[in-house]
């Protein structure tokens, strides 16, 4: 969660390079309202349970809910154009280790120059 | 008394690793500071249950190796994911944007109606809210 909370500090860097941020995760609607009310972020936090997305990404943690042991999205930030070109991916190595938004800024910022 | 005060440091190092690494990034990925508080603490417990024998500093002797072998089994092992690969080449096309997604109100749209009027779009994914 501390993750979006700093996306939400960013917003408007993002804003300015005419970047939407949205977040995804696997949770049901109760769970997405949790955890819009706990972060108060302003952008959209949405649910995804196709495992559609998980998939295409390669995303998929097994079995990796630690309630009720169903699959759930690995943590990563994808960046990508409008007609869903990509332009960065970081899955993280651990859960407990994020990028840093500065660093987030940087490769997406490169990313649209390019 | 002292021997509590020994213990203590165990707990303490895992607080201070929430605040720390989770909170603000200090040795996010290998919480050495953290091991190291941990490892006086045990170190300082072991000492005095060998100069005087109590369950009680037999307690804390094992509630102590418990968290301390319960963080690093946390921290090195079941946090670990190992290396990504993306499927999808930087530059290539992800067929991603008309998946159906739910927002937090229970409307259906997808990634595209979302971000329709922008240049791109950041999708921060992400585990759960526990």
């Amino acid at each position: 969660m501390h993750e979006l909370v700093q996306l939400q500090k960013e917003k408007g860097a993002y804003s300015e390079i005419d970047i939407a941020i949205v977040a995804i995760c696997s949770e049901s609607i109760d769970g997405l309202e949790k955890m819009k009310e706990k972060s108060a972020v302003e952008f959209p936090i949405l649910g995804e349970s196709s495992g559609k997305l998980m998939d295409a990404f390669g995303l998929r943690d097994k079995s990796g809910n630690p309630i009720d042991g169903t699959d759930i999205f690995r943590p990563a930030t994808i960046v990508l154009r409008k007609n869903g070109s990509l332009i960065w991916s970081d899955a993280v190595e651990n859960y407990r280790v994020r990028p840093s938004p500065k660093e987030v800024f940087f490769h997406v910022s490169l990313g649209f120059k390019n | 008394m002292k021997a509590f005060g020994y213990f203590l440091l165990i707990p303490l190092s895992v607080i201070l690793y929430f605040i720390l690494a989770i909170g603000i990034g200090v040795s996010q990925r290998y919480p050495i500071p953290h091991f190291l508080l941990m490892a006086v603490g045990l170190f300082f417990l072991f000492k005095l249950i060998r100069q005087k024998f109590s369950v009680w500093r037999l307690l804390l002797n094992f509630g102590g190796w418990a968290l301390a072998l319960l963080f690093s089994w946390w921290t090195l092992s079941y946090s670990n994911f190992g290396g990504y690969e993306s499927p999808i080449a930087l530059g290539d096309h992800a067929d991603v944007m008309s998946v159906e997604v739910v927002d937090s109100t229970g409307n259906k749209t997808s990634i595209g109606a979302l971000t329709e009027n922008s240049k791109g779009v950041l999708i921060a994914f992400y585990r759960g809210h526990w």
